[in-house]
């Protein structure tokens, strides 16, 4: 690299391709976030109701199946 | 949001008495080694977390596996982060850690994640992994997996 394109850099230019480069990963972090807001949007939508519910009975699921696992291996 | 993220029952959860943020996110090993790795994947639902004044928790146990996966992994930003807590289930849960990790073959970290996260009204578990995390055949609601949201 030329000493006049680190002096660029330098000043705070960018160079042919950073430019994209960084278009590219700012798109991409946006789409990241959308997407991320629109999850905490899917989680908010089920009610408080429907979350306590589900996960009580996974742990009910769970438990259950842990108990006869262990009462076959006894 | 992904809720309020207030504790339920008897709870594994931050002993520090005048810390009120809630936990709405769960990292796990996958999401621990991709932090690391600067995947933007989980980067930015720590950062919003951030924004929302929410917590992000890491339970140990993740810790160790990610360690385990790669030795050289560099866990300073993670654990200096101004948003994560390292966690542990609590006392309490300990037979119900022990049932979820019957559960899930031996795997005692997958097993903290849905613990702590159960203790979390609202909480999610981010993760590479989510195939590991199945209940009864599917995929719980609470488990997102990275970069697929």
């Amino acid at each position: 690299m030329a000493l006049e394109d680190v002096l660029t850099m330098v000043d705070g230019a960018r160079l042919p391709g950073m430019a994209q480069d960084e278009d590219r990963r700012s798109a991409e972090w946006a789409e990241i976030h959308e997407r991320h807001l629109g999850e905490r949007e899917r989680v908010a939508a089920i009610s408080d109701q429907e979350w306590a519910a589900e996960r009580d009975n996974e742990v009910r699921l769970v438990r259950e199946w842990a108990a006869t696992r262990r009462r076959s291996a006894a | 949001m992904y809720g309020n993220g207030q504790p339920r029952g008897g709870v594994a959860r931050r002993e520090q008495p005048d810390d009120s943020r809630a936990v709405t996110l769960v990292l796990d090993a996958s999401a621990v080694l991709a932090f690391a790795g600067g995947s933007m994947h989980v980067h930015e639902p720590v950062l919003i977390a951030d924004e929302s004044n929410e917590d992000v928790a890491v339970p140990v146990a993740f810790l160790l596996e990610a360690v385990r996966r790669d030795p050289g992994i560099d866990l300073h930003e993670l654990l200096h982060h101004p948003r994560v807590i390292v966690v542990t289930p609590d006392r309490t849960d300990d037979d119900l850690l022990l049932d979820w990790t019957l559960y899930y073959t031996g795997r005692e970290d997958l097993a903290a994640a849905a613990v702590v996260s159960y203790r979390h009204e609202r909480c999610s578990v981010l993760t590479g992994e989510p195939d590991a995390d199945a209940i009864g055949g599917r995929r719980p609601r609470w488990v997102i997996p990275i970069g697929s949201w």
